[in-house]
């Protein structure tokens, strides 16, 4: 039985299977950082924060140096020396500002982000003349005051809540992939014929299909968990994440396994396979009871919910080990 | 040549072989799967997000779903003071919390004081800076003098002075100008503009054609290695079995593409998604045709289709912060669907370049369709037996070494990307290296073909032509410097010594033949660039 293991393994590196994942994570990880920049700009531009790069000329109420009359402000905007143009007219004491800036996304944010940030200044001035009162409220860390940068929470709960469920969900998939196509090739050509005169067991054959995807998995999982720790990405509880990632590995593999035991061609259940995956992967990675969500929460050192992490893991496991059962390799 | 009725007839037998492997039963299955997945889909947007659910934690009970109280918290709260940890977790749990108090605050005092907890008020106006016409000068304004506000009276738009003096060619601004006083909101509230919504329709385009691609690689993987294909051989051309075969999925995936173009009104959209779903349907006949099995396959294709992804869809993300991201036809999609005005130049570069790899994918691709291929090798081995096949003669090698270019291209747009990553001082050395590499595996692989000074000679000069070409029409301007753009004779020089030493080593083995004009090629761009740049 183990020899089915071995051969179906060495196959997966004499293909460079293994290898080509492997540089394929190290690529992901490696422009992860420029990914994530480019989606958290998708996400949230204010991230960006280029709060000292932008220039905007004032009309109207002046309230900081650089004031002009519209003519010159709006020149100014035109030939690009100015970013944004800020007409304030007041009106019964409240100050009414256009705000006009390129109709260019890019730029938008990035001025405007400024623009906010000078803007709340204003308000908070305006305020204190007015009697209203500003929320006092300073950030320290140890006896230093600290500023939070902005986009923090964004940027957290990307790398925890999507970027390693992803990874975990990734990792499943593409080990149910190797169980679909080990077992229809076997069927396919026919070779599981000769498999089955020899003395091993349709059991143990259908065992050793599952048994590489999930060492290989394992073996990806411990890869990406570290790589991230290399990033200095905090993984608090890693046994924990390692655990509830294997098990859903295991839930994708018996699916696997099941699928093409009861198809019997790779085309088909790797079509049925995918489209359940795409179907599910949102709930996949936007619920709080969600095996995948919970590697992310568990690598975080969130708190989670241990009777529904313990029952998947056993059900999923419980899974795979009754699965040579349900679909039987000698009966296609 | 292709001939449109044999075409026909292997796209017939591929519906029929389609028909019979998805017969009534399967069929069913598969609506049901997908009935089941949109479903599930459909129940995660019901149900909403809840995954971050008191994912922070706090000494005090704060009223706010991520976060929760523990004796060992994330921030502590005491006063009017928050204390952080220097970790990630602890920071983004205080900006979190940051915005929540100010939230809090914010309704208070809207209670207490009604207008005045606002005393600013704003309206944001997008233009575009060279759309604008300011009208003839007639006395020369002052730099101090401040016009006086005419929206004062009304309690109207500023604006409306502005429109007075300034005759702003953009309707958008004269509609704002007359809006009425709720348009106006507090600076905190100002939102900067998201880019999703753009991505998830761009998406929505492709997404379809790759169920279609798969389906396609699984069916052609299966004939390849049941041996299907050489019996087809027998009766038609490698050009019409290929395209025979790719056909119903092809149209499968342009229908699914027309039907998001008539969604969203823009009827001329699909278009563009047509060079990224080709190259997808080429660069997976390819791989096909060089695997020898379905594991194989299946990583490889998972690879190449995850990297052609990223390649068609990150540069929409910046698609207007760098002039280069326009070379991915996704972000001229995008602008196509914003209304935008797109340059003829644009397109043709875009379009040319995506057609150029598809085009050389299924020509490789076809040659690769013969048992000496298929079966056995390592890959680079494989990827000169195919080259020996393609390239027949030295003009053929001058040809495909120029029209090469645009995978060097692709190649050397994803190491900007990598050396993006890397400390200052090494990113210029990085990306020489990552050029010497890619430029000299792919010089490599022709001239081993056939390795003599002539062939070497001509694959120099193509390649070189290529080069100039991309300078010529600008596209690598900001990256010039890496491929010696700004001289005509060096890089002929350089390409012209490498591609010799290929052909005069290729007797000692591809490998070493391969690293010394790597290291040829990559300690000359260094000397140049430090010495002449």
């Amino acid at each position: 039985m183990f020899e089915i293991v071995k051969k179906d393994l060495k196959l997966m590196f004499r293909e460079r299977t293994f290898v080509s994942i492997v540089l394929l994570i190290v690529f992901v990880a490696g422009i992860s950082s420029v990914v994530t920049f480019g989606l958290i700009l998708l996400y949230n531009p204010d991230y960006l924060g280029f709060y000292g790069s932008s220039k905007v000329a004032v009309v109207g109420e002046c309230f900081i140096e650089s004031c002009y009359d519209e003519r010159t402000a709006m020149k100014l905007f035109k030939s690009g020396r100015v970013d944004a143009v800020l007409i304030v007219s007041d009106f019964n004491g409240i100050k009414y500002v256009d705000v006009i800036v390129p109709d260019d996304e890019i730029k938008a944010a990035q001025v405007l982000s400024y623009v906010k940030k000078l803007l709340t200044e204003y308000e908070e001035g305006l305020r204190d003349v007015y009697g209203v009162p500003n929320l006092e409220l300073k950030v320290y860390s140890g006896s230093r005051e600290v500023e939070i940068p902005s986009g923090s929470s964004t940027v957290f709960k990307f790398i925890y809540l999507i970027l390693i469920p992803l990874l975990s969900i990734t990792t499943a998939v593409v080990a149910a992939g190797m169980a679909i196509d080990s077992v229809c090739e076997e069927i396919q050509s026919r070779s599981i014929e000769v498999l089955l005169s020899t003395p091993l067991t349709p059991f143990k054959i259908s065992i050793s299909k599952i048994t590489s995807p999930m060492i290989f998995s394992s073996l990806l999982t411990a890869l990406w968990l570290l790589l991230l720790a290399l990033n200095k990405v905090d993984i608090a509880n890693p046994l924990l994440a390692f655990a509830i990632s294997m098990s859903i590995t295991a839930f994708f593999v018996s699916l696997g396994y099941l699928m093409a035991v009861r198809f019997g061609d790779r085309e088909r259940a790797q079509l049925i396979f995918s489209i359940l995956v795409a179907g599910s992967l949102p709930l996949l990675v936007t619920k709080y009871a969600s095996p995948a969500v919970m590697v992310g929460r568990a690598a975080a050192g969130a708190e989670i919910d241990l009777t529904i992490a313990a029952i998947f893991s056993v059900a999923s496991f419980a899974l795979l080990a009754v699965s040579p059962f349900i679909a039987k390799i000698d009966k296609v | 040549m292709v001939r449109i009725n044999s075409v026909l007839k292997v796209a017939e037998f591929e519906i029929r072989k389609l028909r019979k492997r998805y017969g009534t039963g399967s069929l069913l299955l598969i609506i049901l799967t997908a009935a089941v997945s949109v479903s599930l889909g459909y129940a995660s947007v019901l149900s909403g997000i809840d995954s971050d659910r008191g994912i922070y934690s706090a000494n005090i009970d704060v009223s706010l779903e991520t976060f929760e109280t523990s004796d060992n918290p994330d921030v502590v709260l005491v006063d009017s003071k928050l204390f952080v940890e220097q970790s990630d977790k602890s920071l983004a749990a205080a900006e979190e919390l940051l915005k929540h108090l100010k939230e809090e605050h914010r309704r208070k005092i809207e209670n207490e004081f009604g207008e005045l907890a606002h005393p600013v008020k704003v309206s944001v106006v997008y233009l575009d800076p060279s759309k604008i016409t300011l009208p003839e000068e007639k006395e020369k304004p002052s730099e101090t003098e401040v016009p006086p506000s005419v929206g004062n009276e009304t309690g109207g738009s500023a604006l409306k002075n502005t429109t007075a003096v300034t005759t702003m060619a953009v309707e958008k601004t004269i509609t704002l100008s007359k809006a009425p006083n709720t348009s106006y909101i507090p600076p905190g509230d100002i939102q900067t503009p998201s880019l999703v919504d753009r991505m998830v329709l761009a998406f929505l385009f492709i997404i379809p054609s790759y169920f279609a691609v798969q389906v396609f690689s699984s069916s052609l993987t299966e004939d390849k290695l049941l041996r299907r294909l050489e019996v087809l051989l027998s009766a038609t051309s490698r050009s019409d079995l290929i395209f025979g075969k790719l056909l119903p999925y092809f149209l499968l995936s342009l229908l699914s593409a027309l039907a998001v173009s008539v969604y969203l009104g823009s009827f001329l959209a699909f278009l563009f998604a047509i060079p990224v779903v080709l190259l997808l349907f080429s660069v997976h006949t390819f791989v096909v045709m060089i695997s020898r099995s379905y594991r194989e396959a299946t990583f490889l294709l998972l690879v190449v289709s995850l990297l052609i992804t990223i390649y068609a869809f990150i540069p929409a993300v910046f698609s207007t912060a760098i002039p280069l991201s326009k070379i991915s036809p996704i972000t001229l999609l995008l602008t196509y669907i914003q209304g935008d005005e797109l340059a003829v130049i644009d397109l043709a570069l875009s379009f040319v370049h995506y057609f150029t790899m598809v085009f050389m994918l299924f020509y490789f691709g076809m040659k690769a369709l013969n048992p000496d291929i298929s079966y056995g090798k390592e890959i680079f081995q494989k990827l000169v037996e195919i080259s020996r096949l393609s390239v027949t003669s030295d003009y053929a090698a001058l040809i495909i070494a120029f029209l090469s270019i645009s995978f060097a291209f692709m190649v050397e747009l994803f190491a900007i990307l990598v050396v993006f990553i890397l400390p200052q001082q090494l990113m210029i050395p990085a990306l020489l290296l990552c050029v010497a590499v890619v430029e000299e595996l792919i010089k490599g692989v022709i001239v081993f073909s056939h390795p003599t000074l002539k062939r070497a000679v001509f694959t120099a000069v193509g390649f070189f032509l290529g080069e100039k070409i991309l300078i010529l029409f600008n596209v690598l301007k900001e990256y010039s410097i890496a491929f010696l753009g700004q001289f005509l004779v060096l890089p002929l020089i350089l390409h012209i010594a490498t591609a010799v030493t290929l052909a005069v080593m290729a007797k000692k083995g591809y490998g070493k033949a391969l690293g010394f004009a790597i290291a040829l090629h990559a300690v000359y761009d260094y000397a140049v660039v430090m010495l002449l740049v």
